[in-house]
């Protein structure tokens, strides 16, 4: 049990998520200043996250004719504990909070929670546009989780566990990226995926004035943009365990690495997100279950391979 | 007290703006899209994720209703503001940044007097029209179980009906929703109106109008010029597809053009850098090819609107942009999923015509 | 448990979090909640209410998804116990991706990834 963290690190968890989903909102507003042509300073855009969360937070709430409030409420709930619970397992330096011997099974059970999350949220508004994005949601999620999950199995293949700190461990000589691009591609795309956050953001699009999020208003907004956010983050910093050797590297300690590999992967994801346009879902299902689901089969395969030429990678 | 005061001020620092116009007030909204921009504040996509109204020019009497419904709609804080001048735009806005911060006033706002209710009286002449409609067209004799959910005395919240059932494509009997698409939707014309039946995301039925078309014609000295309309139009099509840099270049290079009186060979220059950039994106090329089941109509029309641009800036006057009147735009609407309707009607940028409008069928819910 | 008790404090934290956010909400929101709030489609009124059995047009994609699901229920602990298996849980496990494979290369020529 000396691989866990104390228990007070269960506390801190959202407080350390929150910090970096600041950051990551403010610096997706300076992108999105250059890539418009209209730059914002930087203390316009470091401000930037606090004064929306006070705008919904002193906004007014919305209930709906004929809509769900309690589901609605539920799947607004559910977004943010998802990336929590998901974030569980993710080492902060060598140890997570809680080192779980099934922790990548966990992760994608967790993250899985934000299809029924967005749903119920689309459903319980009681608006045509919601629902459109609800289920826009689930139709991307369909395409996007077979390649996710093949990208976490080869992971998991080439550490010979399903325990998050066992996969860092096996990269102590080597990341992963190296012998699995693929999968590491993959996953990157999922990322954004699973937040519906950039190319992958039809489920709250503007043609759908908003979609799932349309009719929320006041804290409810508040609360469910807040989870998007938490979900984008904890997703790319599970890149960094599964792919880009945890807490290892020279001259840091593993909290520093961590931290400076998951912001980095953060701003790859932020400055691709303002080049590229919004993935239409049935070009993407095609795509993903035609290209990417076979790739990362064989990638997977290919680390199989390895792992049992070597007796496995470690 | 002094708390929420000082987070009410916090709060309209950055306020989410809806702009709604009537027809032909596409100048006045572009200048005012211009302010917002320069602020750096953003654009709501709904009355929901609004905190300022913006009403450009003098709304008619179709327009009127919807923008009270929208407003009444609208979360406080909130604040309402009428434009009807470029003189009055820095100060109206000014003066709906003061009423967010006002706690005062914003408790009176929250006091609305009474929500819009839905026009129970006119929904079941409504449905039978279209329910019948429908049956005709795809030749189906049984009337595919419908209307029973209206029956049985129950009274369903806020007066509204169930959808009803209805023959997809595929010969599913599936619901039918009846929803009048517009004329306050982000990236969308003004003044347009579609009215449509959904049955999930695909549009069985659609029917455009414009509201408030048979007033004076005072919109002939606010019609944008060919150069800016192109682009405004391509700005819509690259915000839609979730291009939302070029989008904001677009804006600017439009605003550029109608307003700031700049150097033309710039201009030029960024408008064939945006056209750079939208021919090389592959991914734009793949996802518009799908928007319209292989053709590639988006995509081209999207390219002519920049060259279009393009020309008018150089001065070559290339050919005017090709008018799309409202039965061509609903027939090209029959059988879209919904991004790709919202594709077709930004492509097409419908102008009104008095003369191309039907006179005496107004379909839908005004 | 004793693994997941950290979760379940998280859990905690994350509920937690929620619930005083709803109620600062409610100590320094300006007005209760608007009831009985129109759905904008445009700001027309609606005819009728939205929710509805809506048209699912890729329900072919959610059998394919369910079945690499269910492989994936497989796949999981596979991975604890491939090297010690050898060579022929690997023939099995990518045999049975192939079969899985040629049935989505087969639901794909068929037009059923594309519903529009």
């Amino acid at each position: 049990m000396s691989a866990v963290l104390p228990l007070g690190w269960a506390v801190l968890l959202p407080v350390l998520l929150l910090a970096v989903t600041w950051a990551v909102v403010a610096a997706d507003v300076l992108a999105a200043g250059r890539a418009g042509g209209r730059p914002v300073p930087w203390t316009v855009a470091a401000l930037t996250p606090a004064r929306e969360a006070l705008r919904l937070l002193v906004g007014q709430r919305r209930r709906a004719v004929g809509g769900d409030e309690l589901l609605r409420g539920i799947g607004g709930a559910v977004l943010p504990l998802a990336a929590l619970l998901a974030a569980v397992v993710l080492p902060l330096g060598l140890r997570p909070v809680a080192d779980l011997g099934v922790g990548i099974v966990w992760f994608n059970a967790m993250e899985v929670f934000a299809w029924a999350a967005v749903w119920l949220v689309g459903w319980g508004s009681n608006s045509t546009l919601s629902l459109i994005g609800g289920y826009r949601f689930v139709a991307q999620g369909l395409a996007w989780e077979l390649p996710h999950m093949f990208a976490l199995i080869t992971a998991a293949v080439g550490a010979q566990s399903l325990r998050v700190t066992d996969v860092v461990a096996a990269q102590q000589g080597l990341w992963f990226v190296v012998i699995m691009p693929v999968a590491f591609v993959a996953f990157l795309l999922s990322v954004a995926a699973m937040a519906f956050w950039g190319p992958f953001g039809a489920p709250v699009g503007r043609d759908v004035a908003g979609g799932a999020a349309a009719e929320l208003g006041g804290v409810d907004r508040l609360v469910f943009v807040t989870g998007r956010w938490l979900l984008l983050v904890a997703a790319a910093a599970m890149a960094v365990p599964l792919f880009l050797g945890g807490g290892h590297g020279p001259w840091l300690p593993a909290w520093a690495w961590v931290l400076v590999k998951t912001l980095a992967v953060l701003a790859a994801v932020v400055a691709l997100r303002h080049r590229l346009p919004t993935i239409r879902m049935e070009r993407w299902t095609e795509f993903s279950l035609v290209v990417l689901t076979p790739a990362t089969i064989a990638q997977a395969l290919v680390v199989t391979l390895v792992a049992l030429g070597e007796g496995g990678l470690r | 007290m002094d708390l929420r005061n000082a987070l009410l001020r916090a709060a309209a620092a950055r306020p989410h703006v809806l702009v709604v116009g009537g027809v032909g007030t596409d100048r006045l909204r572009a200048r005012v899209e211009q302010e917002i921009a320069r602020r750096r504040w953003p654009v709501a996509t709904a009355p929901a994720d609004a905190d300022v109204l913006v009403v450009v020019g003098r709304p008619g009497p179709e327009l009127d209703p919807v923008i009270d419904g929208v407003w009444a709609a609208v979360p406080v804080p909130r604040s309402r503001a009428q434009i009807t001048g470029e003189d009055e735009i820095a100060s109206a806005l000014e003066a709906a940044v003061r009423t967010l911060s006002d706690l005062t006033a914003q408790h009176a706002l929250a006091l609305r007097d009474g929500l819009p209710t839905a026009h129970t009286d006119t929904s079941p002449g409504e449905q039978d029209q279209h329910a019948d409609g429908h049956d005709e067209q795809t030749g189906h004799d049984e009337h595919s179980g419908s209307h029973h959910h209206q029956e049985g005395g129950m009274e369903l919240p806020g007066g509204l009906a169930m959808a009803d059932l209805g023959e997809d494509r595929d010969g599913l009997v599936l619901d039918q929703l009846h929803v009048a698409l517009g004329p306050v939707l982000p990236e969308w014309p003004s003044g347009l109106v579609v009215d449509v039946v959904l049955q999930g995301d695909v549009i069985q039925e659609a029917r455009s109008r414009f509201l408030d078309l048979d007033l004076d014609d005072r919109d002939a000295p606010e019609c944008l010029p060919d150069a800016a309309r192109a682009l405004d139009s391509a700005a819509r099509v690259l915000a839609l597809v979730g291009w939302d840099g070029p989008a904001a270049r677009a804006r600017g290079l439009r605003d550029a053009l109608l307003f700031d009186r700049v150097d033309g060979s710039r201009v030029l220059e960024e408008v064939d850098d945006l056209r750079r950039r939208v021919r090389r994106s592959r991914l734009l090329r793949w996802m518009l090819r799908s928007a319209e089941a292989g053709r590639s109509e988006v995509l081209e029309t999207l390219h002519d609107k920049l060259l279009s641009a393009r020309c008018a800036v150089a001065g070559a006057g290339g050919a005017a942009p090709v008018a799309v009147d409202l039965p061509a735009l609903d027939s090209r609407l029959v059988g879209a999923e919904f991004a790709a309707a919202r594709l077709i009607v930004a492509v097409a940028d419908p102008q009104p015509q008095p003369t191309l409008t039907r006179p005496a069928d107004r379909g839908g819910a005004s | 448990m004793g693994q997941l008790t950290p979760a379940l404090v998280v859990l905690g934290a994350g509920v937690l979090l929620v619930v005083v956010l709803r109620a600062l909400a409610r100590g320094v929101a300006v007005a209760p909640p608007v009831e009985g709030v129109l759905p904008h489609a445009g700001g027309l009124p609606p005819l009728e209410h939205p929710v509805s059995r809506f048209h699912v047009r890729w329900y072919v994609v959610t059998m394919v998804f369910l079945a690499f699901d269910m492989e994936m229920i497989f796949m999981y602990p596979w991975t604890l116990v491939v090297v010690q298996m050898g060579p022929a849980s690997v023939v099995e496990m990518f045999g049975f991706l192939a079969l899985l494979m040629a049935g989505v290369l087969y639901a794909w020529r068929e037009g059923a990834l594309r519903w529009t």
